[in-house]
């Protein structure tokens, strides 16, 4: 069984050694191996190791070999088939279950070869110094934050995420990846080897990924502290190295260059659409400078936004983009002139338009944009570029101080006194609520132009009265903007002005509840998933006199206000729920891929490199090592392939672990001890066979695991083995991390005929059925992607089973299963012999289209192609399981 | 800058058709004068502002700096100022 091997790596230093050793040790880590590399060490690290010999394997090295050397040789102690998690010996194990959950990410995928997580500094209040980063051919500085910044705690980048590179203070390499791209490379004696070992991989299609469920601490360069400046001359021979390898190679990833002329402080949208769009476009390719389009004191609060701001712009660049306020479309002088703008009105001024016909394409957020330019005469082709939320930063777990009285709180910004009429929002507010109601209005007073008069006109308001909290210019980093979100229940956008606003769309991904204006680029996000304020009129704008700007209704704005906070029990839940499924909807990565695809149509980009093909285990022409899965929905024949597999030699397991039933009175070939597993972890999710889980909570994942790991210690004594449970399809990715080059069978029914088979069963509805059908065969398919697998038709079964004998077990020859026993087709054929022969029904299509075209690939065997439910598979996986979950809801009629 | 300095500075600069920063520049301009120069204020003041205009840059970036409120560049982490917002529960007594 395959397990990992913890390959912790010191230099001197026992207590910091000691300390890494006790947590870990104080971990969840099942099936590992602990090896502990003494990397010359002379101070009381060798003699106090010898404590810990009964727990870990220990490789004592005479001399300090440097980091690279130093991991090497504990790469080598590891078993042949292991995985391997290189720790440095400063890091302290906060997160009991952190190897499971990146066992989870480094099985994900197929291509996920190398692992990382996020990791704390020493501060007692939680910075985040590494998220998985980037390093720029300019600086040749690696970056562990996609900001390059260190920055406070609060839950950012908490998913699972493709990086370019990791830091190797933390590495967990799958062993596949190992075979193929080696350990790191000895050219490095310490640093920037993990950032070549990341490049070196994405060269072959292997990925770096982020488990953003893994939360460690890292005491940074602990173990080489006050080294006399050795530590700086290693960093410089490393980054020389580096550079002469790489920097062309990073250089030449760029397919064009582009200027931003922009802002990075003032006005608040326009600063955030610079920070949100610069450093994405540069990492997908286009080589940014960046242009301030009004004097300011920069505040990019963003490595690669600085970088672009030092860039020095070519006297014509490629492309010019400029996303300023008052529209100074003229700032882009390039051989393709750009803007992306927005209006406060229902029609932009006059010199605006005069400004956008001289340019070669003008973006906008949305079509009450559109509108707005072409009401005020643009000519020129404006396209949709709808600006998402950042998932990484604003989502439902943000952490923020709450009222502990438990108020319910209104939020509200005020940046411009006219635009967004803050006044009206408290008159409103007060007519809403009686003085003793339990809200609280909180606004947030924007540092900036306005801010003196804002805090003047609002301070007559709210000075006497305690429901009202006012945030007056208090600036805060960036990185921390969804935490005045968190702390509310809710967001009031009741201005006047119609631009796009940032904040609207992160309330909503936040879990709060949305009450804004119908007016302007927010009104089509508010009808839709908040509470929109009817307008009460348009008015001029008192700064653009003959544009018009909407006054909201302030009856309807206190009307509304009251709702909310009456059906705050009912709306609070449901905020929540919806919140992530409506960030997947209004992604910012997706705003960003589409604002780089108009730019290279536009700007004539030099076409992209080829992709290597993503990485897979099974194309790395290994044998299989004898552990053979069978998949396949319940009712579909995995019994009968399962007992032919055992007569062509494979062990099912001990004869009295196997279940014997009423259904299949020639057994099942199933391991007891196993299907006792599956059901407690479906269990464990709140589902079962019938009704599957639609969450995998992680403690769940860990205790099957363990579970089935003591199931396949005794298997691995005699292999070829096969393990069989319909249920199986459900969980097989999560045994991914203990098998060994597995292969997986995959049979396959007629739906329809596993549909009668269930009726006549389970009493199970057709509907029910066919999506259960469609939910098992999905996650199966998925699970055993980019491994070595192969199909069986039941079909094949009934029609000849002497020649679906002969070709199961060349194809299982063809992967290198030894020890396969030659068939007699007479025991084929007696053990194909009825009960298990079936009578074929005729052709039926009661499918829906999603589940004819499964049927479709599975009959054309195309399923099998790697490329199969990718991408967007995870989304049909999900659709198949909410299917599932509202057929049994609805009876499966 | 305090808070009230800024916004009359504002309305200044829009009287006389300059830029908040350009009428930084030429006060200072105006300062350094000689004073040997005062007999003759208008056309002193004249010059002082047309040759706001052409400011360095060095000088018109020290005077937004002027002109930027401290709240605008300084930052605090909000969650401090959340917990200041929110009254401190009376302790229960034991």
């Amino acid at each position: 069984m395959r397990r990992a091997a913890l390959i912790v790596l010191a230099w001197n230093r026992w207590p910091l050694t000691r300390r890494c050793l006790d947590s870990l040790l104080a971990s969840e880590l099942d099936a590992t191996e602990i090896i502990m590399v003494d990397n010359g060490s002379n101070d009381a690290t060798p003699t106090a190791l010898a404590g810990y010999a009964d727990r870990v394997h220990v490789v004592s090295l005479r001399n300090n070999l440097g980091f690279v050397r130093g991991m090497n040789a504990g790469i080598a102690a590891a078993q042949p088939d292991d995985d391997v998690v290189l720790l440095n010996n400063d890091l302290l194990f906060t997160q009991a279950d952190w190897l499971g959950r990146l066992r989870d990410a480094a099985y994900a995928a197929p291509q996920n070869g190398i692992v990382g997580c996020r990791l704390l500094g020493p501060e007692a209040e939680g910075r985040v110094y590494h998220v998985g980063g980037f390093i720029e051919p300019d600086d040749l500085r690696g970056e562990q934050t996609e900001s390059g910044h260190v920055e406070r705690e609060v839950a950012q980048y908490p998913r699972q995420r493709r990086v370019q590179a990791i830091a190797f203070a933390l590495a967990y390499i799958r062993r596949d990846c190992l075979q193929r791209i080696g350990g790191l490379d000895t050219a490095f004696h310490s640093y920037f080897e993990d950032t070549d070992y990341c490049l070196r991989a994405a060269d072959v299609g292997i990925a770096s990924i982020v488990a953003g469920a893994v939360t460690l601490r890292h005491d940074q360069h602990g173990s080489t502290q006050g080294d006399g400046g050795f530590r700086e001359r290693l960093f410089a021979q490393s980054r020389a190295t580096f550079g002469a390898r790489w920097r062309e190679r990073l250089r030449r990833n760029y397919r064009g260059d582009a200027v931003w002329h922009g802002v990075t402080r003032f006005p608040a949208e326009h600063a955030e659409l610079a920070r949100l769009l610069v450093r994405r476009l540069d990492a997908r390719g286009l080589c940014m400078a960046f242009a301030s389009s009004m004097r300011e004191v920069a505040d990019a609060q963003d490595r690669r936004l600085e970088l672009a701001a030092r860039r020095s712009i070519p006297a014509l660049p490629g492309i010019a983009l400029v996303c300023a306020p008052d529209a100074p479309f003229a700032q882009a002088q390039a051989r393709h002139r750009v803007a992306l703008g927005f209006g406060e009105w229902e029609r932009v001024p006059e010199a605006w338009a005069q400004g956008a016909n001289a340019l070669d394409l003008l973006l906008v957020p949305d079509t009450f944009q559109r509108d707005a330019f072409r009401a005020a005469g643009v000519r020129i082709p404006i396209e949709l570029v709808p600006i998402g939320v950042d998932r990484d930063y604003c989502h439902t777990a943000v952490p923020a101080p709450r009222d502990p009285q438990g108020h319910f709180v209104f939020l509200a910004v005020a940046a411009e006194l006219a635009r967004d009429a803050p006044e009206r929002l408290v008159a409103a507010f007060r007519r809403a609520f009686a003085a003793d109601a339990a809200v609280r209005l909180l606004i947030h007073i924007q540092p900036g132009r306005d801010a003196a008069a804002i805090a003047a006109a609002l301070a007559p308001l709210w000075a006497a009265d305690a429901r009202i909290r006012v945030l007056d210019r208090w600036g805060f980093p960036w990185h921390q903007r969804a935490q005045l979100l968190a702390a509310a229940d809710a967001y009031v956008c009741a201005r006047r002005g119609g631009g796009w606003h940032a904040m609207a769309a992160e309330a909503i991904a936040c879990g709060k509840i949305l009450v804004a204006t119908d007016f302007g680029s927010q009104a089509e996000l508010v009808r839709a998933h908040g509470f929109a304020v009817a307008v009460e009129r348009l008015v001029d704008d008192p700064a653009q006199p003959g544009l018009r700007w909407a006054e909201s209704d302030e009856g309807a704005l206190s009307a509304q206000l009251r709702e909310v906070f009456e059906r705050r029990a009912e709306l609070v839940p449901r905020a929540r729920a919806q919140a992530e499924v409506f960030a997947r909807t209004c992604d910012i990565d997706v705003s960003a891929d589409r604002l780089f695809d108009v730019l290279a149509r536009v700007g004539a980009l030099a076409p992209p490199r080829v992709a290597p093909t993503p990485h897979a285990p099974a194309r790395q022409g290994q044998p299989g090592s004898g552990q053979i899965v069978v998949l396949g929905m319940h009712r579909s024949g995995t019994s009968s392939i399962a007992g032919l597999l055992a007569r062509m030699g494979v062990w099912p397991g001990p004869e009295e672990d196997l279940l014997v039933g009423p259904d299949n009175p020639k057994g099942h070939y199933e391991s007891g001890p196993l299907h006792g597993t599956c059901l407690r972890r479906l269990a464990a999710a709140g589902g079962d066979w019938q009704q599957p889980p639609t969450v995998a909570p992680p403690a769940a994942i860990d205790a099957f695991r363990r579970e089935v790991a003591s199931v396949l210690d005794v298997l691995d004594a005699r292999r070829p083995w096969l393990i069989k449970e319909p249920r199986l399809c459900l969980i097989a990715r999560e045994l991914l991390p203990l098998l060994t080059r597995p292969v997986f069978v995959h049979v396959v029914r007629d739906p329809h005929e596993v549909a009668d088979s269930l009726a006549a069963r389970n009493g199970l509805g057709r509907a029910h059925a066919f999506a259960l059908w469609e939910q098992y065969t999905r996650a199966a398919f998925a699970a055993s992607r980019g491994q070595l697998r192969l199909l069986v038709d039941y079909a094949d079964l009934l029609d000849d089973p002497v020649a679906l004998a002969n070709r199961l077990h060349a194809e299982l020859h063809a992967f290198g299963i030894e020890g396969l026993l030659a068939l007699d087709p007479a025991v084929v054929r007696e053990w194909a012999a009825p009960p298990t022969r079936r009578a074929r029904s005729e052709a039926r299509d009661e499918l829906d289209p999603a589940q004819r075209a499964l049927w479709a690939a599975i009959k054309d065997r195309s399923i099998l192609d790697d490329d199969a439910l990718q991408p967007g598979s995870d989304a049909r996986e999900a659709n198949a399981a909410a299917s599932a979950h509202h057929a049994f809801a609805r009876g499966g009629h | 800058m305090n808070a009230f300095d800024a916004p009359r500075i504002d309305a200044l600069a829009r009287a006389l058709e300059l830029s908040p920063r350009q009428l930084l520049v030429a006060a200072m301009r105006l300062a350094r004068a000689d004073a040997a120069d005062s007999a003759n204020e208008a056309e002193r003041r004249r010059r002082a502002l047309a040759q706001v205009c052409v400011a360095p840059p060095a000088t018109e970036a020290v005077a937004a700096l002027l002109l930027t409120p401290i709240a605008s560049y300084a930052q605090d982490d909000i969650d401090r100022a959340l917990a200041n917002l929110w009254p401190v529960l009376p302790s229960a007594d034991v």
